[in-house]
């Protein structure tokens, strides 16, 4: 195989595909139990909390802030050579403390990030039918 | 309740060198560093009738048998999660198997070509994959691929809740190197360490610096365990093993991510258990080994096992306890996977034997009890010996 020159695509997951599929529509969905209305981060096919199967796909406001971040300067993957340094960052979503999820920044230096500021969602393609989640300063 | 407590024992110890390139297969360097185990207990191949591995271990169960002249099998595990489960849970898994009389003696061990990649992929570098499947959907299309980067995001999390500094972390990987000099198997001996070398050290994925790593090692280590009375009629004292635990929370799925505002964590899943199955107090350990895959998570793991209170490991683990002579708390005297060699942390549970059979490099004066965990951000294990 030769060298990629881009981060490898998510492969989707049987109880994950809605939230992929919201990315590239632009739209961060977020599972929550459709009995209890607690939310999960990362997606599962169980709710933790009362065991129910039966899920629901809720539209988030992309509003967050920062949880804490990295600024990766020694690359590990072939695609991280031209990238680095680069950021990776935690964003705690305003709607549940217990989704974080691990993203970028983008719109911002890297020595501008600081934990608790706050940041918004922003859709970025990582390949033709491939969008991300990623955050910018809000 | 009955419990694990002095049931079994670690009667042997042994390893391979530790090198950058062994030149030799997996399988020789298990065969050597067991085969060594077995000598030092005083024991023959054909008095083994277990083996427990690490589920990441290359080298199977049969074809070690198969190399050492184990004829009959009794017993064969696996312990999963790498460092987690495997430099203690192992030897747990041997000594419940020796407890209940499952089998009779047990060897435990981790050998693999880490370095050279003869066998083993490099832990620090990416597995080039088309794409990023289960719980990697969520962090490698982000650039997350390393242990190293999931640890700094934990270590910057620390340092913006408690004011942590990274010479708080560098003053764990002194203290290893420091042990190291004197250790001739020591893959860092000669190459000593101040702060001021680990504040000037790359950065690899910020705030963790090159010093803030473990080192990647070629080598194997293997320990005996046998009933606490066999353990008595072989040819050194007995080093019991006093009390075990297992731990993991349901917040373990992104592997290497620690949840800093959780008031439970892996560790502290262990330290409920293991100081009250054991009877003994946090003052009561004479020499700890911590397992140091990065110097944060070893800062995170004396509060999480309460040596210290959330918050405060960065004065803890800086104002000279861990050094062997004089620190009160003298910690992975051998060098550890910083400074001595990554053998998965199974150097660590050969080092702590010899400490309480009083042979080790760097011995600590009347060792009677020690305390050895396995990794910390993954689900974990930890056992507390005494002589
Ligand atoms: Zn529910």
């Amino acid at each position: 195989m030769a060298a990629p020159s881009n981060f490898p695509v998510p492969i989707p997951d049987f109880d994950a595909e809605e939230f992929w599929a919201g990315c590239n529509r632009g739209e961060l969905m977020m599972q929550r139990c459709a009995e209890c209305k607690r939310f999960r981060w990362l997606p599962r096919s169980m709710c933790p909390f009362c065991n129910s199967l039966e899920r629901e796909w809720i539209k988030a406001s992309g509003r967050g802030k920062v949880y804490s971040y990295t600024i990766v300067t020694h690359p590990v993957h072939p695609a991280a050579v031209s990238r680095v340094p680069y950021n990776v960052v935690q964003v705690q979503l305003q709607e549940d403390p217990d989704l974080i999820l691990v993203t970028n920044l983008v719109g911002i230096a890297n020595d501008a990030i600081r934990i608790g500021m706050p940041v918004q969602a922003v859709f970025e393609e990582l390949e033709p039918g491939v969008k991300l989640p990623k955050f910018k300063p809000a | 309740m009955e419990t694990l407590k002095d049931k079994a024992a670690i009667a042997g110890v042994g390893n391979t060198e530790y090198s950058r390139d062994s030149g030799r297969s997996e399988i020789t360097l298990a065969a050597e560093a067991i085969r060594n185990a077995i000598a030092d207990a005083g024991l023959k191949p054909s008095d083994i009738d277990g083996i427990a591995k690490f589920s990441m271990d290359n080298n199977d169960h049969v074809h070690l048998a198969s190399n050492l002249g184990i004829t009959r099998l009794r017993f064969f595990a696996d312990a999963p999660w790498g460092g987690g489960g495997g430099p203690v849970g192992t030897v747990l898994l041997g000594a419940m198997a020796v407890a209940t009389g499952m089998a009779s003696c047990v060897v435990a061990f981790r050998a693999m070509n880490e370095r050279s990649g003869r066998g083993t992929n490099r832990f620090g570098l990416a597995q080039v994959r088309q794409g990023a499947p289960g719980a990697r959907a969520y962090s490698e299309p982000f650039g997350l691929f390393s242990p190293a980067q999931a640890v700094a995001l934990s270590a910057r999390r620390h340092m913006h809740l408690y004011g942590t500094k990274s010479e708080h972390f560098g003053a764990i990987a002194v203290a290893c190197r420091t042990h190291a000099q004197t250790n001739p198997n020591a893959v860092m001996r000669g190459r000593p360490l101040t702060i001021e070398d680990h504040q000037s050290s790359r950065m690899i994925s910020d705030p963790l610096r090159l010093h803030d790593c473990c080192l990647e090692t070629d080598g194997g280590a293997a320990v005996v365990i046998t009933s606490a009375e066999r353990a008595r009629d072989l040819k050194h004292k007995p080093v019991y093993i006093m009390a075990g635990a297992f731990g993991a929370t349901d917040r373990n799925t992104q592997t290497m991510i620690k949840h800093l505002d959780q008031p439970q964590s892996e560790s502290t899943v262990i330290a409920q258990d293991l100081f009250a199955r054991a009877g003994v107090a946090h003052q009561d350990i004479d020499v700890c080994f911590i397992y140091d895959h990065f110097t944060p998570l070893v800062l995170m793991a004396f509060e999480e096992l309460g040596f210290c209170r959330r918050g405060e490991g960065g004065p803890f683990v800086s104002d000279g306890k861990l050094l062997w002579p004089n620190g009160s708390l003298p910690f992975n005297t051998s060098g550890g996977n910083l400074s001595e060699g990554y053998i998965h942390g199974m150097q660590n549970t050969v080092e702590a034997v010899r400490q309480l059979r009083g042979q080790a490099i760097n011995q600590v004066k009347d060792a009677r009890i020690a305390l050895v965990a396995s990794g910390n951000a993954v689900p974990t294990t930890a056992m507390i010996l005494h002589r």
